[in-house]
């Protein structure tokens, strides 16, 4: 459909396209300051409708009539009209826009390059584009410096972490805010799926990244003031494409390409294998030949089957996308539609996403103006069951004999409960996992208006309202004859279907003064003052019925016995008002201060509202005097900031923890009860968090080299923990602001410019790196806090998420018994005598990502690696496969064969193994399974073809570029798992690993 | 239109717009799934809700779901225990430590009942509900006060000396009374005195306004009524050999018209007039946790029960002096978790959902309670004679007359005897020999009242986290 829809398209286009033959003007726009191409600026000739855009290197080729004048315009820079002259080339040098220098975006205001004070990372529209990457959140990682981001999952649209100069948190969400087009939106997990066999889908996955202008990390106190209680751990803002004012551009966008699971050095023990390491182990425990080949007889071989192999699949990608920008002096538009289908690599996964979205704006007169943005999506997950199910392939794969084949001898397939089916759950997962449906959809509507009116030059009034919806469904289907469907004490209550339905929506209002005050050349004055009203609304709906007679029908109705049904809803509340003003003098002095007071529902009613501050000063030393004879540089700024934020997420913490309450849990005899059940704490308020950042901004070499240097110390007190309370109040803990964490770091981003030679060849690098340390510096009585899990711990001096295990100390010689180390340095086979110890950390120390781009003519290949060190994997899916003997006859990790005890005197890797496991050896706590998580991966490389404008020009185009791109082509590690790419806890578990994946593609602007 | 006339047309409708979205009341946002405590007790309906909640919470497994209860039958000689729960296990051997899990938790969530009734007892008479009878106020708050007299009750027997011990004044447990109001107070042990007089109290205070009983017969004995407070202060003058009082309050339930001695054993769960007073389980609403009193009294069966609590040894010697006693035969032999054939009681059959009522009081207890105190004021007597042998024909047991005894120590120690085998399993016994100076367990001398391990230690937790109870630890752990 898709297709025909797309070629329809290009026909109707070519079809209607007719020009009069007249002359060609060719040119380059470059920029006034460094000489540098300015792509996508607008070629427009003036009083029509007809123009063109500059390509990468800021060439265009237009066709004009006569006398006709060209007006070249581009965001940043001021409109120049050029007249052009018999040589049919034009040449054009943009000088920068005074007002607008460059603008970055950072949600309520524009700051430019030249004035900016704070620490901001800009991640622009090229890098995002065209990504074979579903999320936006998976797209920045490694492109900015100081940002980790680390997927839950590698599902298309799985949650991902997201951590900005390290975790700011410990019971609180430590994820940034995100603000769409100059809205915050929540960006916690709506989808309520922590109790369903399913996996929760990013929100961001709704968006498309294809429609995203620019993203800009605000990393420091100056920046995220702005946000207040709300900014603490950084701030993403995200925009959308506008329409720029030129001829109405269309765009049409294909991709194409295949994907397969990372499975990094990890492999199953082949049956073949597995044979004979079974034989041995029983060998080795005194088993009798004639027992082992009654328990392991050779006829096995014959039904050895690769599990692991079979629950994933080469997964198909497409993307596909239309999209028209452009505008007149007075109306600006930019709509897109696109579709994208995303298999994933694990058998029957996978998330196809349809989104809509229309950016106008109108210039009704001088003074007013109003906009609107609309952006639709819906995204359709489906998933095989979360890692650690037995059902889910993952798992699935290491909890069944490799001799087992799926096959019944008649060639139907096992369901998995037939008794010969040799697996550790009644559940054969290629059988089931195409039965069993686990969908997730999202529906999200993201609106707003905003109409402004511009009364003096020092005041614009500004009103907007926005409406973020998201409805998010999630159903699940249980076949009765599968293994978590069948009811073996009820045959009758055989299959379920559970249906959830969330509905969240934010309510945002914001009516802001602006403006800026004209004192002399030499001074520049603007402030910003805006209050905004934030409410947040959930409510869930979740109903089950089981008893289904085999059918392909999977509503509620179908079921025999209706199951259970609940609800619930939490609501939160934002009221703020902010101010910020900024000033300039020369452009050499710049100075901001901001403030920010909210108040939140979620506080306590004694500390309700929370004011923050920022102070930010830049200095531009290159404007000075004394720099004007070097020639080293040719941009040098200083920049200080310092101010305090605060961190109101709760994250995974009820919205009304600060409140007294009751709820209606109990009942007695029939009749209702309510009884306490929050503690509550009227002095609940939000994490505090003080940063200090200098920075360097510089450029060298007339612009050839230019870094951006960044050093800031976060500093967070009042972490949100539970603490201990006398049970004799009825309750154990109560949540309060105690305790007290830091970040500090260094982070750079360095570009440069090679080479670049008359002939169109260029190289250019840019290289980012952002080290991060982070110790937790109080806590409640100084006691440890326990992590999310048994292996983790937070300890006052050690980073948050501390690794606490007991230490291996390898294989006795002479037993073959597993050993840990005792307090007192000696070794215990007892891992209960053993003594856990803090032993690394899961948090990187350094991440950082390197691209090399090439450019000849048409040509374009960018290489970019990506890098993380320092943090340390529990590679628990080992415990399972590498246990010795602990799930004997099962599948097998490959390292289990690897050399493990057989006889006294062995200096072994491994244990002796023994059916059913030896002496807790495959214990979580312990070091025997952490590993070091660093690696270097090829992240993506790409090329990319346009072709030459004449043929495209033949075709009635404005450019055609086609590119094939390939993702974690390679990876450099020692870690033994599937895959060392982790979230921010790095507990590997039956991780859906990443994919590696190879795509084709083609844009095509006409 | 002139310009600044534009300026307020736009001033003001950004400004109303921002009022009518932006109201600072709505950061005092209530949650939907949930009251602000302050907002529970607004009406009468609310405050019976509240109450119910009280009752609701001394359901569960660590109140009267029956916890507190086996230890109280396999501490003694009643009953073994054999589950997998370590620290119920510990208890068994004697070795409990101050960091388990399950006697801290046991501390607690009595603590939590105990909060729920201290609020209803505080708040219920400030309600602003024209509709809210003043009846109906008084029988709530009087109900709040029994609840936390038995929670109190049993608190204090499990961790606290009995009486028996220097008179009453070794240390008892934090009594808290006020409703929590968000502050955390630190409260001392305080003595074992202190805390029954509050205990009495409360009772005594709480009498005039009880109901005598209700229409609904799972409420009749499910909610405190006259009778259930009179029987608790007779257990409580009992314990406190307070023998005038402890049997003039037996009485009191045995004149009650609602109460009756039932002609078989079919009783149980019954919500007859056996039952004064009965903590109320059902199918839909079981003790919770996956477990209940036949979770632990009945053979191992699958994934339900699983035969922690079988007879002990001793137990079965008791009945066997007097054969075809109708309490034996309410028994059967079934697997225990040990593996082992052993014998179990039927007074708590259902192990589908658990759903077994904790028979707290029973009138049985009132003929025993009056027979004991009239014979250690007035040693062997008629009446006490007769109120035996009115169990004892029930039981099919030859009945006794007032030759039987030689001395009043002999005849009390068969009251006991039929104590025992009347109320075994139901959580009387460890008390029962606690206080009569008896070993809890083959006559040894470290299973006496006074000796260190007959009482549970304060949990850890709780001392780390309380001033006041720094080095209030009991003696022993």
């Amino acid at each position: 459909m898709k297709h025909t829809l797309l070629l329809w398209l290009f026909v109707a286009i070519s079809g209607m396209t007719a020009y009069a033959q007249t002359r060609t003007i060719k040119g380059k726009v470059t920029d006034s300051k460094d000489g540098a191409a300015v792509p996508y600026a607008t070629v427009r000739i003036q009083g029509t409708n007809k123009g063109t855009a500059t390509d990468l290197s800021g060439n265009f080729s237009i066709d004009i009539s006569g006398t006709q004048t060209l007006v070249i315009s581009s965001v940043g820079f001021t409109q120049q009209t050029v007249k052009p002259d018999n040589s049919n080339t034009v040449n054009v040098s943009l000088v920068a826009d005074n007002t607008l220098t460059e603008y970055i975006a950072t949600g309520y205001i524009n700051t430019n390059r030249v004035k900016k004070v704070s620490a901001v990372a800009e991640v622009t529209a090229e890098k995002l584009a065209n990504t074979p990457l579903v999320d936006i959140n998976q797209a920045l990682q490694g492109q900015a410096a100081g940002v980790f981001v680390g997927g839950a999952s590698g599902q298309p649209g799985s949650v991902q972490n997201v951590r900005i100069r390290g975790v700011g948190s410990i019971s609180a969400s430590a994820a940034p805010l995100y603000v769409i087009d100059g809205i915050i939106v929540d960006g916690r997990d709506v989808n309520k799926s922590g109790d369903l066999a399913l996996q929760s889908n990013d929100l961001l996955a709704n968006l498309n990244p294809n429609d995203v202008e620019t993203i800009n990390i605000l990393k420091d106190a100056a920046a995220t003031a702005m946000y207040g209680s709300r900014g603490a751990n950084g701030v993403i803002v995200i925009n959308t494409k506008k329409g720029k004012t030129g001829v109405t551009t269309f765009g049409a966008r294909a991709q194409y390409g295949t994907a397969k699971p990372s499975f990094g050095k990890s492999d199953l023990l082949s049956p073949a294998a597995s044979y004979a390491y079974n034989r041995d182990v029983l060998a080795l425990n005194d088993f009798t030949p004639a027992e082992i080949d009654a328990e392991f007889p050779a006829s096995l071989l014959a039904t050895g089957f690769n599990w692991r192999d079979a629950g994933f699949r080469t997964a198909k990608m497409q993307d596909y996308g239309i999209s028209a920008s452009g505008g007149s002096e007075k109306t600006k538009l930019y709509i897109s539609a696109g579709y994208n289908d995303q298999e994933g690599t694990l058998i029957n996964s996978g998330l196809k996403r349809y989104t809509i979205i229309s950016n106008v704006s109108q210039k009704v007169n001088d003074r007013l103006d109003i906009a609107m943005n609309l952006n639709l999506s819906q995204g359709d997950a489906r998933s095989a069951m979360g890692g650690n199910y037995y059902a889910s392939p993952l798992l699935g794969a290491y909890f069944v004999s490799p001799f087992q084949s799926p096959y019944k001898p008649d060639g139907s397939l096992y369901t998995g409960l037939e008794s010969d089916f040799n697996a550790a759950s009644g559940d054969n997962f290629l059988y089931s996992v195409y039965r069993n449906d686990k969908k997730l959809s999202n529906f999200r509507g993201l609106g707003g208006a905003t109409v402004s009116y511009r009364i003096f030059d020092w005041l614009k009034v500004q009103e907007r309202v926005n409406l973020d919806m998201v409805n998010t469904e999630a159903n699940l289907f249980y076949d009765p004859t599968t293994g978590d469907g069948y009811n073996a004490a009820d045959p009758l209550k055989s299959g379920s279907v559970y249906n959830q339905n969330v509905k969240a929506s934010t309510v945002t209002n914001q009516f802001s003064l602006s403006g800026n005050f004209d004192i002399g050349e030499e001074h520049q004055l603007d402030y910003l003052a805006l209050t905004e009203y934030n409410r947040f609304k959930s409510r869930s709906f979740s109903a089950e019925g089981i008893g289904i007679i085999g059918s392909d029908l999977k509503v509620l109705d179908i079921t025999a016995t209706p199951q259970a049904v609940g609800g619930n809803a939490t609501d939160y509340t934002f009221l703020s008002y902010m101010g910020q003003l900024n000033y300039s003098f020369r452009q050499k002095y710049n100075l901001s201060v901001g403030f920010r007071t909210d108040g939140s529902s979620r506080f306590g009613a004694n500390t309700r509202y929370g004011t923050f501050f920022s102070v930010g000063a830049s200095w531009r030393l290159i404007e000075e005097e004394f720099m004007k004879s070097q020639e080293v540089f040719s941009d040098l700024k200083l920049r200080l900031s310092y101010g305090q934020t605060g961190n109101a997420d709760f994250g995974t913490i009820d919205n009304f923890v600060a409140r007294a309450l009751y709820d209606y849990g109990t009942s007695y005899n029939g009749a209702p009860g309510n009884a306490p059940n929050t503690i509550g704490n009227v002095d609940l308020t939000w994490e505090k968090n003080k940063s200090f950042n200098i920075g360097l901004d510089l450029a060298l070499l007339k612009g050839a080299i230019t870094a951006t240097i960044d050093v800031y110390q976060r500093k967070t007190d009042g972490l949100l923990l539970n603490t201990p309370v006398s049970s004799t109040s009825g309750f154990t803990t109560q949540m309060a602001n105690i305790g007290s964490l830091e970040n500090k770091g260094i982070e750079a981003l360095i570009s440069s410019k090679n080479f670049q030679d008359k002939g169109g060849f260029s190289w250019t690098t840019e290289l980012n790196i952002g080290m991060n340390r982070n110790k937790v510096t109080s806590l409640f009585m100084g006691r440890d806090v326990a992590g999310a899990n048994s292996t983790q711990l937070h300890r006052v001096g050690h980073p948050v998420q501390s690794w606490y295990l007991n230490e291996w100390a390898g294989v006795d010689p002479q037993n073959g018994d597993p050993l840990w180390y005792t307090a007192d340095g000696k070794t215990t086979n007892n891992i209960n005598l053993a003594e856990r110890r803090i032993v690394g950390n899961s948090q990187p120390k350094f991440t950082g990502g390197l691209t090399n781009t090439f450019q000849y003519k048409g040509i374009g290949v960018s290489v970019f690696f990506y890098a993380v060190t320092g943090n340390k994997i529990l590679n628990r899916t080992r415990i399972l496969g590498d246990a010795d003997g602990a799930y004997f006859g099962y599948g097998y990790d490959k390292l289990t064969a690897e050399n493990y005890w057989r006889k006294p005197g062995d200096i072994a890797d491994r244990p002796k193994p023994i059916p059913g496991g030896n002496k807790n050896a495959n214990s979580a706590l312990s070091t025997r399974y952490l590993e070091n998580g660093s690696f270097l991966r090829l992240r993506n490389i790409n090329l990319s073809y346009s072709l030459p404008a004449r043929w495209v020009k033949a075709a009635s185009f404005t450019s055609v570029k086609l590119y094939a791109q390939a993702a974690n082509l390679a990876t450099w590690t020692s870690y033994t798992g599937w895959d060392p790419e982790q979230d921010i806890s790095a507990m590997e578990f039956f991780r859906y690993p990443p994919s590696k994946s190879i795509t084709f593609g083609a844009n095509i602007n006409f | 239109m002139n310009r600044k006339n534009k300026i307020w047309i736009w001033l003001l409708a950004g400004v109303t717009c921002t009022s009518m979205f932006s109201c600072s009341k709505d950061l005092q946002q209530d949650p939907e799934q949930a009251i602000p405590s302050e907002d529970v007790f607004t009406s009468g309906a609310t405050s019976l809700s509240a109450l119910y909640g009280v009752y609701s919470r001394s359901q569960r497994p660590e109140v009267f779901g029956a916890q507190p209860q086996i230890i109280a039958d396999y501490m003694a000689d009643n009953a073994n225990y054999y589950g997998a729960v370590a620290g119920l296990s510990e208890i068994n051997t004697f070795t409990a430590t101050p960091a388990s899990s399950i006697i801290s938790e046991m501390w607690r969530i009595h603590y939590d009942a105990i909060m729920g009734a201290n609020m209803v007892v505080e708040k219920v008479p400030l309600v602003q509900d024209p509709a809210f009878s003043a009846a109906d106020r008084k029988m709530y708050v009087a109900e709040g006060k029994f609840m936390r007299s038995i929670l109190y009750f049993q608190l204090l027997n499990l961790f606290s000396q009995p009486y028996q011990v220097d008179k009453g004044t070794r240390p008892g447990i934090p009594i808290v009374t006020a409703a929590f109001n968000g502050t955390i107070i630190y409260t001392e042990r305080g003595t074992v005195n202190a805390a029954h007089a509050q205990i009495e109290k409360d009772l005594l205070e709480a009498l005039p306004d009880l109901s005598a009983t209700f229409p609904d017969a799972a409420l009749a004995r499910g909610r405190a009524t006259k009778g259930a407070a009179f029987a608790l202060l007779s257990r409580l003058y009992l314990y406190r050999e307070q023998w005038d009082k402890a049997a003039q309050y037996a009485d009191s339930v045995l004149k009650s018209p609602y109460y009756k001695l039932s002609g078989d054993y079919g009783f149980y769960d019954g919500n007859t007039m056996e039952d004064v007073f009965s903590i109320q389980n059902t199918d839909t609403d079981p003790p919770g946790g996956g477990q209940g009193w036949a979770y632990y009294y009945r053979p191992t069966s699958g994934s339900s029960a699983i035969g922690a609590c079988p007879f002990a040894p001793s137990l079965i010697t008791a009945f066997s002096a007097e054969p075809n006693d109708k309490r034996f035969l309410a028994s059967d032999e079934g697997n225990a978790a040990n593996n082992e054939k052993r014998r179990f009681t039927l007074k708590f059959p259902n192990i589908g959902t658990f759903k077994d009522n904790a028979p707290l009081i029973r009138v049985t207890e009132m003929y025993l309670n009056r027979a004991e105190a009239l014979a250690s004021m007035n040693g062997v007597n008629q009446e006490s004679i007769d109120r035996m042998n009115e169990l004892r024909r029930r039981a099919g047991l030859a009945e006794w007359d007032i030759n039987t005894f030689a001395s009043t120590d002999a005849f009390i120690t068969a009251i006991l005897n039929e104590r025992r085998k009347e109320l075994c399993f139901e959580g009387h016994r460890r008390m029962d020999i606690l206080r009569r100076g008896l070993a809890l367990r083959d006559n040894d001398p470290e299973k006496k009242a006074g000796a260190e391990r007959v009482i549970l230690p304060i949990p850890q937790r709780e001392i780390d986290v309380s001033p006041a109870l720094q080095g209030q630890q009991n003696p022993g752990y």
